[in-house]
């Protein structure tokens, strides 16, 4: 098992390596010349060159390459060309909102998804095997950006039950930052109020996001309880009368659980990529907006810390989800 | 591993009627897969509106029985918009899915012939794109490239490929173990012969059940892509561009985000329905699901 | 199970009390819907950012500013001025009453830093004072600032610079950057109000300052909080819904409807933000006259106004609006004319057209993608095919640096800063700025001399004149389309009132002048 995870961990290192190297060619094709961004609109072309000459920017890729490598591993990851912050800092600043969005987004994933799927894969109604599918179908293939958009003008612009945009009420002070996510900080701090508007603010984004992803795992871990309900030795404590309670959960589930495992690690990835749109939709001031306004200002540092932290992200999903893989599946533990 | 099924292809339609019989459900997506496949091979069956002529006085009109889905901010006609739009869609899923599926094919089909250090670099190189953002990947080609549906197109399938050179690599390797091979080579069978005989055929129905699961995401992926600016110019049509186009008018001109939207949605769920029933045709154990 | 749900339910609903016994004095708090953040709130960059205008305009002061609603400029930090004979040396007399947020008296010493800092860090309003050199206190409240050349729009030049606390500056500089690290979510000004909270691309909160030397009044915002809500949709809704108070519209027929919802007032102000289309004299056949005076005459000008604007916007007449000083009366608007615009393509040799054109445009830009659209419909007429290309700013000044490859037509507006057709002539038009905002790549050496000679020329019978011939030859050469003159749109609630917008500031939302009556 240690064997494993070190084996695991060792392979993640090129694929980093690989990453920021892509994401400096990448950034290197993006039109646009740095020196320009960072001397401001109106400068002389003397004032480009010294900026130019002060950033080395003349010097060849290979060289730049290399310190931009070197700033990567202090944390350096250059200054935003339209705000002159560095870009790690304003990561950060943004990252927890995103966080906050995407943890929601699971914890809706998990807590809804797996037992509607376990549930229903573990009754024996006929109808329902293609009930549940069609239902899925349906969530896992509806677009998250005009769904957003829907749902903001019924949830929040008819019917008024949610609000409109934005993660806190403007009435409201934020928490006291220890997290940066309003939820957690404001139980923290014990501002029930601010905890229940700012969960409040949650909902429609969360629930947004989180449709497609609770269509999918459901369908999957119904169609996993359904495979292994099929299975002999299960089909044999049934008919021994073994209590149905203690087939699902004490058998069936924990083999089930391995490609909803799975799933689960693949769901973080559109989350990441369906963040975006439901930033800009909802005003949520996380990484996705972050990113939006990067991309339209082509500024660069943006553009590649934004690329660089999902993908790292989205890299530590995948090895944690490795590695439970790897506590869940007995083929593994024992090799 | 595949034996039976590459042994029994015969019978095909008897299966495929078999599949839908067995999943009714399923069967509601097929009218919406025929009606947008006849909408991207003849629009003008549908709809004889220009779809990009503009039209300022036109413009804004609520669904009437002149324009059933009403007219955009400049006075082109919706209904007209939203047909024609289904090409676009067609087209990129299958851009992106060829793209995709032939690049993954061969690195995965290299990676799991020669195996060692061959294989460990074409993966390590697969983890690096599978674990890079299409969007940033949207980003760059439109603005390297200049924007456009090709090159958006190009983006996504250059994201897309990773999760099909696993998938043939897997099958390459399961089949290069596979008895029936061994067997084959120690009779003196040459490799090559093996290899475009028997293993490459059998990678074939992974993979084209991998592209019915695919179909709906690719759609929604280049069509949020369109709807972010990245994709095609105006005036074409467009579902993705034309819901952000429309969504400043959402709250007294509904129709011009609505419309696209659902279309979007229908044919996305009706490619996922329809995946149903060509998985079984295909793949009736259910093995490689 | 039961104890659960109501206990939890009890908790919601006190939550839901809670928050509406939160603030007692939400009356006298405006709530204003942006629709961009800013990115930093260093007033330098108020100069070339109008994101950074609006917080600066109210935490800040200028020597000189304008009358809310109007182009005239009138004394604030300044009582007086003088300027030498040869037009060199401005001095100015300061007020003596005016105190920073801090507490601290501001005297000459910080117009005299806040000068420095501009031209040390050549940025953002920088590009309104080239001709300046340098600047000194001469006494307490005495300031000279010495330039280069004769500048004639110096003192409204001047609206745009904010005067900064040159000692709390000072003591946050870091590694010789002037502060600017600091300033980012600081401020360090004498101006109405002070900044005391900031979410990054979430909202910001200023309060009123007690000590301000102008006064209060009955009705005066006490607070504002700007929040960014970038969907335009959304904005509209926040004001109908009355979760703010305040918008700003982009979109014109958002305008028309929301004028009838009720409780809410839609306003219009009228600038001198111009747009045009640029045509790159450089590339064939957009080298030849006629086809850029036929290109200028198919576009529907007319439609674009009453159809797009709903109205609310002017058809332009020549190169910069009525208003400006030294306007030739005699312009008429831009027009549409099919028959000559054929008759002169027939001329040029393409009577069939059969070319393709690349547009760039701001591709999130409604009004932009729209005008593009018209104009690929009308030159298909011509058999002309357009080849749109969306670009945000950055991009499209980088395509625009090398004239040769640079797109055909562009987009492009321009928002003075202060009445003066320099403002407008010399960046679009005089060859040392092809490669910049020269989206022409226009080169006339008649024109230069005479924008030259109009920079620094103080005599207004003089600049007429040269004004006057520089419009004509703009006319005649037509290296730009002179498109529409827009208007800013904006909503509020009823009880709010007292919005002038200035067509200075056009983008900005300046809050001091505001009422709140009313507010529930």
């Amino acid at each position: 098992m240690i064997l494993y995870s070190l084996r695991r961990l060792l392979t993640a290192l090129p694929v980093l390596f690989g990453v920021t190297l892509v994401t400096f060619i990448i950034a290197n094709m993006l039109p646009g010349d740095p020196a320009r961004e960072i001397a401001g609109r109106y400068a002389t072309a003397e004032q480009i060159e010294a900026v130019r000459e002060r950033y080395g920017f003349d010097r060849p890729l290979i060289v730049q390459y290399g310190v931009y490598l070197g700033r990567l591993v202090t944390g350096d990851l250059g200054l935003s060309f339209s705000t002159q912050r560095p870009v790690i800092t304003e990561l950060l600043n943004y990252m927890p909102a995103t966080l906050e969005l995407t943890i929601f987004a699971m914890i809706l994933t998990i807590v809804i998804g797996v037992p509607l799927g376990v549930m229903t894969g573990s009754m024996k109604v006929p109808w329902l095997n293609s009930t549940i599918l069609f239902l899925a179908l349906t969530g896992v293939g509806l677009p998250v950006f005009w769904a957003g958009l829907v749902f903001q003008y019924i949830f929040a612009g008819q019917l008024g039950w949610l609000p409109l945009e934005g993660r806190l009420g403007w009435q409201l002070v934020p928490p006291p930052s220890i997290t940066k996510m309003y939820t957690i900080d404001a139980l923290l701090a014990g501002q029930w109020s601010t905890f229940i508007d700012a969960a409040r603010h949650l909902i429609l984004p969360g629930i947004t996001l989180a449709i497609g992803r609770i269509a999918s795992v459901a369908r999957i871990t119904h169609a996993a309880m359904v495979d292994v309900m099929r299975l002999d030795y299960v089909r044999t404590a049934r008919a021994k009368g073994v209590p149905n309670r203690i087939v699902v959960f004490g058998h069936a589930l924990r083999n089930a659980m391995l490609p909803t495992l799975t799933t689960i690690g693949l769901q973080v990835g559109f989350l990441l990529g369906g963040t975006i749109l439901i930033e800009i939709i909802f005003s949520w001031g996380g990484i996705g907006t972050y990113a939006w306004v990067g991309i339209f200002m082509l500024d660069m540092p943006v553009i590649m810390g934004v690329t660089l932290a999902t993908t790292l992200a989205f890299m530590l999903v995948n090895l944690l989800t490795d590695l439970l893989y790897g506590m869940f599946d007995p083929r593994i533990s024992y090799s | 591993m595949n034996i039976q099924a590459t042994m029994s292809r015969r019978g095909n339609r008897s299966r495929f009627a078999r599949a839908v019989r067995q999943n009714p459900v399923a069967a509601i997506g097929l009218p919406f897969i025929a009606l947008f496949l006849l909408a991207t091979m003849v629009p003008g069956l549908f709809s004889s509106a220009d779809p990009t002529l503009v039209s300022l006085s036109e413009r804004l009109k609520p669904p009437s029985s002149e324009h059933w889905f009403g007219t955009d901010h400049l006075g082109m006609d919706v209904f007209g918009r939203v047909v024609h739009g289904a090409r676009a869609t067609l087209v990129s899923v299958l851009v992106v899915l060829a793209l995709a599926v032939s690049i993954g094919s061969i690195i995965g089909a290299v990676a799991g012939y020669f195996g060692g250090w061959v294989d460990e670099v074409l993966m390590r190189v697969t983890d690096v794109m599978l674990a890079f953002p299409f969007l940033v990947l949207a980003i760059a080609i439109n603005a390297a490239l200049g924007r456009g549906l090709w090159q958006t197109m190009f983006a996504v399938g250059l994201s897309w490929w990773p999760s099909y050179a696993r998938l043939v690599r897997g099958q390459i390797l399961a089949t290069k173990n596979n008895e029936f091979v061994i067997a084959s080579t120690a009779l003196g069978a040459k490799q090559q012969r093996t290899l475009i005989r028997h293993v490459v055929p059998n990678s074939f129905d992974p993979v084209l059940v991998r592209i019915t699961l695919d179909i709906g995401l690719v759609a929604l992926t280049t069509a949020g892509l369109s709807f972010l600016g990245l994709g095609v110019e105006p005036p074409t049509p467009e579902w993705g561009r034309m819901v952000a186009e429309g969504r400043d008018y959402l709250l007294s001109h509904w129709w011009i985000t609505t419309f696209p939207g659902l279309a979007l949605f229908a044919v996305v769920v009706g490619f996922n329905l329809v995946g149903i029933i060509v998985r079984d045709w295909l793949d009736p154990s259910g093995i490689n699901r | 199970m039961k104890t659960v749900a109501h206990v939890l339910i009890a908790l919601i609903v006190m939550g839901y009390t809670q928050i509406v016994g939160a603030q007692p004095s939400q009356s006298q708090t405006l709530v204003i819907g942006l629709g961009g953040a800013p990115p930093t709130f260093d007033p330098l960059l108020a100069g070339s950012n109008s994101e950074v205008n609006t917080p600066s305009i109210n935490i800040y002061n200028t020597l000189y500013q304008v009358i809310p609603g109007t182009a005239d400029v009138v004394p604030e930090l300044a009582t007086d001025y003088s300027v030498s004979d040869d037009g060199l040396v401005y001095t100015f007399q300061l007020r003596d009453d005016v105190l920073f947020h801090d507490g601290t008296k501001l005297g000459a010493e910080d117009v005299a830093y806040t000068f420095e800092r501009m031209l040390a860090l050549k940025t953002g309003t920088y590009r309104n004072f080239g001709n300046v050199a340098r600047a000194e206190a001469v006494d307490e409240n005495t300031v000279n600032v010495h330039l280069s050349a004769p500048f004639p729009g110096m003192i409204p030049a001047l609206t745009r610079l904010y005067i900064l606390n040159a000692d709390l500056v000072r003591a946050n500089e870091r590694d010789g950057d002037w502060g600017q690290t600091w300033l980012q979510s600081n401020a360090a000004g004498s101006g109405p109000y002070q900044l005391t909270a900031f979410q990054p691309e979430q909202q910001y909160t200023l309060e009123a300052f007690a000590d301000y030397w102008q006064g209060w009044e009955e009705g005066q915002a006490e607070r504002a909080i700007f929040r960014v809500i970038r969907e335009e949709t959304t904005r509209r809704l926040a004001l109908e819904r009355g979760e703010v108070d305040w918008i700003r519209l982009g979109s014109a027929d958002v305008f028309s409807e929301i004028q009838n919802s009720p409780g809410i007032v839609a306003e219009t102000q009228s600038t001198f933000n111009q747009l045009y289309f640029a045509f790159n004299t450089r590339r064939a056949p957009l080298d030849d006259v006629r086809v850029r005076r036929a290109l200028s005459l198919i576009y529907d000008y007319a439609g674009h106004v009453d159809v797009i604007r709903q109205g609310l916007a002017d058809v332009a007449r020549g190169p910069f609006a009525p208003g400006i000083p030294y306007f030739d009366e005699n312009i008429a608007p831009s027009h549409t004319d099919f028959e000559e615009a054929r008759r002169l393509m027939a001329e040029a040799g393409l009577s069939d057209g059969g070319l393709t054109l690349e547009m760039a445009y701001q591709g999130t830009a409604p009004e932009e993608t729209a005008a593009m659209q018209i104009f690929q419909s009308a030159a298909s007429q011509l058999g002309i095919t357009i080849r749109p290309i969306a670009v945000e700013w950055s991009a499209k000044i980088e395509l625009y640096t090398n004239p040769e490859t640079a797109p055909h037509l562009g987009t492009i507006w321009m928002y003075p800063s202060y009445p003066d057709p320099d403002v407008f002539l010399y960046p679009l038009g005089h060859s040392s700025q092809v490669g910049q905002l020269n989206f022409a790549g226009y080169a006339n050496e008649r024109f230069d001399f005479l924008i030259q000679e109009g920079r620094s020329e103080l005599d207004p019978v003089r600049r007429n004149e040269l004004y006057t011939e520089a419009q004509a030859i703009w006319l005649d050469d037509v290296p730009y389309m002179n498109v529409v003159v827009g208007r800013t749109l904006s909503a509020q609630r009823d009880y709010v009132s007292g919005f002038l917008a200035s067509p200075l500031h056009s983008v900005t939302v300046h809050i001091y002048p505001v009422r709140l009556d009313g507010k529930p």
